[in-house]
């Protein structure tokens, strides 16, 4: 397991003898690897134009996907973004300065 | 009763025999959440600890959940690592073990065999154990206060063999033999700690900040399957490491151990096979039927987990017919659980006994001589007549 590279991509699988006793994954922290942005079904847009950087976003995202910049809202980071709309909830703008759309709803990245 | 210095004769009942055995392996870390019957292991245990005989860490929690997390952290990282419980305890362990076995961590469980609620029951029966017969833990079975101690001083040994690294579980049976004072032969001090030796963990430890891993992640269906295998390796190397410990403590104690005894089991016609401590009432039910003429015998079943079944096959291949005791309802399988890998062992034989099922002692319910004697002779009716008749009977029930 040690040269593996989380589970992304294609890798070569191993056979049952190769993977190592109990599981054990040679090396730490690899969570970050996991690219979490594949379970979602819908696309976060962040509209700077009406966001106010208050950081209510960043304080309820449960997964530290908004990315902050000298104390402003800079982005969405998509390749942990799951999609919840728990951002999209807390945000005070009207309208909302994060919404969320369907992948196939032709919004861009 | 600290420091043995030379082969001691006294007389103990399992739990205090566990809390010898404990003491002189003189574990590192051990995570307790006592119940009955088993609390009296800790007690022991504490007491010793109060009195500066061991250095163990020993970490009070607050479940039996939490017990079993503990002992799988400080396993992880690469403590040797022991644990008493029973019953409700071992049910709310049930996630813990699997993680524990899981991960291959060596770890050794003493446990006095007690019923799961509901009802409330705190006397003998092996619904916790069997219970948790699946969740990839080595199980050994012991008839007395003596093999109860054997059983952990081998039982560490085993589960820390680098082709083992699983799990153990030492049982014996609630009250009957937990709270049964019995003459025992505790081993010096000395051939314990030489025996068990220091403990060298045979994996990369969790808690190396040198050597960071990741243990117990998140594991998706193209490997999960792998991993399993892996593990089940484990127990399929765990015949040859139990049988070399238990021939390594007879030659160095005069008690040898295997994986079945086999009592008048030679030219044997009919027998009993069982676990634990109703064994040693069979044994003296086999000898008065030898006396009257009937050729009867005992099988008793030492580990059941990884399961003996070629040897337990040879064992009773020849006999005619063969009567598992099983102490839990077979709860809607054709039999108990003892019965189904018997019976499942004798399968590819063309000849071969008739088997049937007893359930017996259930939440602590006698079983007496005359009961077995029944069994048996039943056992000589299905020889003669070769009716089986119901798989599953009952001994000393109300019916």
């Amino acid at each position: 397991m040690s040269e593996k590279e989380g589970m992304l991509k294609k890798e070569r699988l191993l056979t049952w003898r190769q993977v190592g006793p109990g599981a054990q994954v040679m090396t730490p922290g690899t969570s970050k690897k996991y690219k979490s942005s594949e379970w979602s079904v819908r696309h976060m847009n962040w509209n700077p134009e009406t966001c106010i950087h208050c950081l209510l976003c960043w304080a309820t995202c449960p997964d530290l996907c908004i990315k902050v910049e000298e104390g402003k809202m800079a982005g969405v980071d998509h390749y942990y973004c799951k999609g919840c709309g728990i951002c999209e909830r807390a945000c005070p703008t009207d309208p909302k300065s994060l919404s969320f759309e369907p992948f196939d709803g032709g919004k861009e990245e | 009763m600290p420091t043995v210095t030379e082969k001691l004769k006294t007389t103990k009942d399992s739990n205090a025999a566990m809390g010898e055995a404990m003491r002189q392996i003189n574990p590192d870390v051990i995570c307790a959440y006592p119940i009955t019957p088993s609390t009296p292991i800790m007690e022991t245990f504490a007491m010793y600890l109060a009195d500066g005989e061991v250095d163990t860490e020993l970490v009070a929690v607050e479940s039996e959940h939490s017990a079993m997390s503990a002992c799988v952290g400080a396993a992880a990282a690469g403590a040797r690592v022991m644990n008493a419980t029973a019953a409700n305890g071992l049910a709310l362990m049930f996630e813990i073990l699997c993680v524990a076995s899981g991960l291959r961590l060596p770890l050794v469980l003493g446990i006095a065999n007690r019923p799961i609620s509901s009802p409330l029951n705190i006397h003998g029966d092996h619904y916790d154990t069997y219970g948790v017969r699946e969740a990839g833990w080595i199980q050994l079975y012991s008839e007395n206060a003596q093999e109860t101690y054997d059983n952990m001083i081998q039982a560490v040994r085993i589960s820390e063999h680098p082709d083992v690294r699983t799990p153990v579980m030492v049982c014996m049976d609630g009250f009957q033999s937990s709270h049964c004072a019995e003459n025992i032969v505790i081993e010096p001090d000395k051939f314990v700690t030489d025996f068990v030796g220091t403990y060298k963990p045979s994996y990369t430890t969790f808690l190396d900040v040198d050597n960071p891993t990741t243990m117990g992640a998140y594991d998706l269906p193209n490997y999960l399957f792998e991993h399993k295998r892996e593990q089940h390796q484990g127990l399929l190397e765990a015949p040859a490491v139990i049988e070399a410990v238990g021939k390594e403590y007879g030659e160095k104690t005069g008690r040898p151990y295997g994986f079945v005894e086999e009592y008048r089991l030679e030219d044997a016609e009919f027998a009993v096979v069982a676990m634990n401590a109703t064994c040693g009432t069979a044994k003296d039910v086999v000898d008065e039927l030898r006396e009257e003429g009937i050729k009867a015998g005992l099988l008793k079943v030492r580990v059941y987990r990884p399961f003996p079944y070629e040897i337990v096959a040879q064992a009773l291949k020849p006999l005619k017919a063969v009567a598992c005791l099983d102490r839990m309802l077979p709860n809607g399988a054709m039999g108990g659980p003892l019965f189904n890998e018997v019976r499942s062992a004798l399968y590819d034989f063309a000849v071969k006994p008739s088997v049937v099922n007893y359930i017996y002692g259930i939440g602590g319910r006698d079983l007496q001589p005359k009961h077995l004697r029944r069994a048996f002779l039943r056992l000589k009716d299905i020889g003669t007549s070769g009716e089986t008749g119901p798989y599953v009977d009952y001994l000393n029930l109300r019916e």
